[in-house]
């Protein structure tokens, strides 16, 4: 019973930020929801380690987002509901738009800016909790943040110009 | 405000997730836990510690039982094959096997020596995998191994099966406990596959869930509505899985299809780690892109440089000289497309020169985009120097055929249409600087709105692609679906 309250506590504390990551990162609130919940059963059966990690986050958000994009590499045909299916109001249409511009970028960029700038992990945090150098999440990351500013500008429709 | 600022402050405005009950995933989880560890105290053989614990892990959806898998003979036919990394004796193996487009080789002389290895080049081969014990399992003889390759793994040490690209996809795909045994032709194609292989019928046991036993039509015909189901193919002597097919109500996906096996073979061995370059050699990787960034300055072939869009994504397997020779013939449609220069010959990032047959040379910068060398970024760095491109009111482009669409990381590439033909309306426009600007609105293949990114060929009079771009839209609006 105390591990239970434990995992309760766990459970609040994470779920609702967990689930909003996945969202920015898969751009499927359905999908997010459930890859939240698995991530937090897995926590579940792993609780006496998961319990005594300082941060558990990096391991939450990674072990969802796997499961989000094996289950949707698995079932491209699943029906999903988009976040651009969502009702918004008009005060959302930003947040929207920038999520719309966001879910362009390859995923391991997603990745990098959720780890590092919305869970506030360090580069060689990042780096290590996505298995890659260091020097990939910074070349990442500026490479995000040019393509948002760029996105951001709507300058440029048609890329590539000959 | 800085885009990234404004995009930490709009994820806490997304909507959240609906309500939900610790205490009923909490109950699911040590129950998975329970389940694990029955296992282990029953005796059971290690492997199949691992096999279950990744099945469990692995399996998506609701929470599945998994009996014991002797229990679990159906119909007629007794299941024989034996659980992979359950026995022993019949090692050492060496498998070859395509997994989501990706060879791969994995070679052991037991579970406590064996390697995984991902094809990149034509004879090349790099380590994805080796053999690692976890320790919770160290003390019950191996058996259990972090993934220390490059692939999704959990971290924090947590328990990975032997091979995670070997075993937990055919383990889950067929459904461990829910599997019977079927005669090999119920499953299409698999004596083809089994003989190409060298081997009989009598070699192999093939695998249906039970809901889809006795269909033996495509997949997605035989899974009852709403339902999802797998077929798979074992090799008697070893157990290993030769092939694993799984389907959903209108769909389905081979997870797993082996190209060769070798046992009982004394000269089969595990690749040492220290001989194969591994991913995370970035100081080479740095020193041989300063070498190909030196090159393309020098050995430009024009003096315009070009770029493919932006990110434009190639997911494709295999040695960068590979990968840009694909291309070339696939999208570019140089079906005589070959390498004739590379530099860096690292996975991570290359700079190849293709040459076809009557076309320039062309350039491409290729970065590999995720740390396993599972997708390519593709820069064309020199195109188009002098030739004459002409751009008429009512300019058809020709796509090149036969390419699939694909999601990729987020960013859709559009190789194909159904037609094989993509329709541009153009407006060229001449820029200051002499080059051609293209705008104009493309009649791109359905569902276009999966689609955030196409490529476009531009060809010439004779219908040879001289030029390759692309477009993509931003949510501003776009030009490309109607």
């Amino acid at each position: 019973m105390q591990d239970e309250a434990g995992f309760a506590v766990f459970y609040e504390r994470h779920r609702s930020w967990l689930h909003r990551a996945v969202t920015a990162t898969t751009g499927d609130p359905q999908l997010a929801a459930e890859a939240a919940d698995e991530a937090l059963v897995r926590a579940a059966e792993r609780w006496e380690q998961v319990s005594t990690m300082s941060r558990p986050e990096g391991w939450l958000y990674r072990v969802a987002v796997n499961w989000a994009t094996s289950w949707r590499r698995k079932w491209s045909r699943r029906p999903t509901l988009p976040i651009e299916a969502l009702e918004r109001s008009d005060s959302d249409q930003h947040v929207y738009e920038l999520m719309d511009e966001v879910r362009r970028l390859p995923l391991l960029q997603r990745q990098m800016l959720v780890l590092r700038f919305v869970l506030g992990y360090s580069v060689s945090e990042t780096a290590e909790a996505l298995g890659i150098a260091e020097g990939t999440v910074k070349s990442g990351v500026h490479r995000a943040r040019q393509q948002l500013r760029r996105d951001r500008d709507g300058t440029e429709v048609l890329d590539g110009r000959g | 405000m800085d885009v990234v600022d404004r995009f930490v402050e709009a994820v806490p405005e997304l909507p959240g997730p609906p309500p939900g009950d610790p205490g009923t995933l909490f109950r699911r989880g040590r129950r998975r836990r329970r389940r694990r560890l029955a296992v282990v105290s029953s005796g059971t053989a290690v492997g199949v510690i691992a096999v279950v614990a990744v099945a469990v892990g692995l399996l998506d959806g609701p929470d599945r039982q998994v009996p014991d898998i002797a229990d679990r003979p159906a119909g007629e036919l007794v299941e024989r094959a034996p659980d992979a990394g359950v026995v022993d004796e019949h090692w050492p193996v060496e498998l070859t096997y395509v997994q989501n487009e990706r060879e791969f080789r994995f070679r052991g002389t037991s579970w406590a020596d064996w390697s995984v290895e991902l094809k990149v080049g034509q004879d090349s081969w790099r380590l994805v995998d080796r053999e690692h014990p976890v320790e919770e399992y160290e003390t019950e003889g191996a058996g259990a191994f972090r993934d220390e390759g490059t692939s999704s793994a959990e971290s924090e040490g947590f328990l990975r099966a032997p091979g995670p690209h070997l075993i937990g996809s055919w383990r889950s795909a067929t459904g461990l406990g829910e599997r019977v045994v079927v005669e090999l032709e119920a499953i299409p194609g698999g004596v083809e596959l089994v003989q190409q292989m060298g081997l009989s019928s009598e070699d192999v046991e093939a695998y249906v869930t039970p809901s889809i036993a006795g269909c033996d039509g495509r997949l997605p015909d035989c899974v009852p509505a709403g339902q999802s189901a797998a077929r798979g193919i074992a090799h008697l002597p070893t157990g290993f899985p030769l092939f694993a097919e799984e389907g959903h109500d209108g769909g389905s996906g081979v997870y797993l299809e082996a190209r060769s096996i070798r046992w009982a073979d004394s000269s089969i061995a595990p690749v040492p780690a220290d001989q194969i370059p591994r991913m995370s050699d970035h100081a080479a990787a740095d020193a041989e892109r300063a070498a190909g960034r030196s090159q393309l300055r020098h050995g430009s072939l024009t003096d315009r440089t070009f770029e493919l869009g932006s990110d434009h994504l190639w997911s494709a397997i295999g040695h960068p000289s590979e990968v840009a020779t694909r291309f070339a013939r696939e999208v570019m449609g140089w079906t005589d497309a070959e390498p004739i220069d590379l530099t860096g010959d690292l996975p991570e990032r290359a700079t190849v020169t293709v040459r076809a047959d009557g076309m320039r040379e062309v350039t491409f910068d290729l970065e590999a985009l995720d740390p396993t060398g599972e997708r390519y970024g593709i820069t064309q760095v020199n195109s188009r120097p002098d030739q004459e491109l002409r751009i008429e009111d009512d300019h058809q482009l020709r796509w090149a055929p036969s390419v699939p669409h694909e999601v990729a990381g987020g960013l859709a590439l559009v190789r194909t249409v159904h037609d094989g033909t993509v329709r541009i309306d153009l407006d060229p426009a001449t820029t200051a600087d002499g080059r051609v600007s293209l705008d104009g609105h493309l009649t791109a293949p359905q569902p276009c709105q999966d689609a955030q990114a196409a490529l476009i060929a531009i060809l010439d009079d004779d219908g040879r692609v001289i030029e390759i771009t692309g477009a993509h839209w931003n949510s501003s609006g776009s030009s490309l679906c109607p």
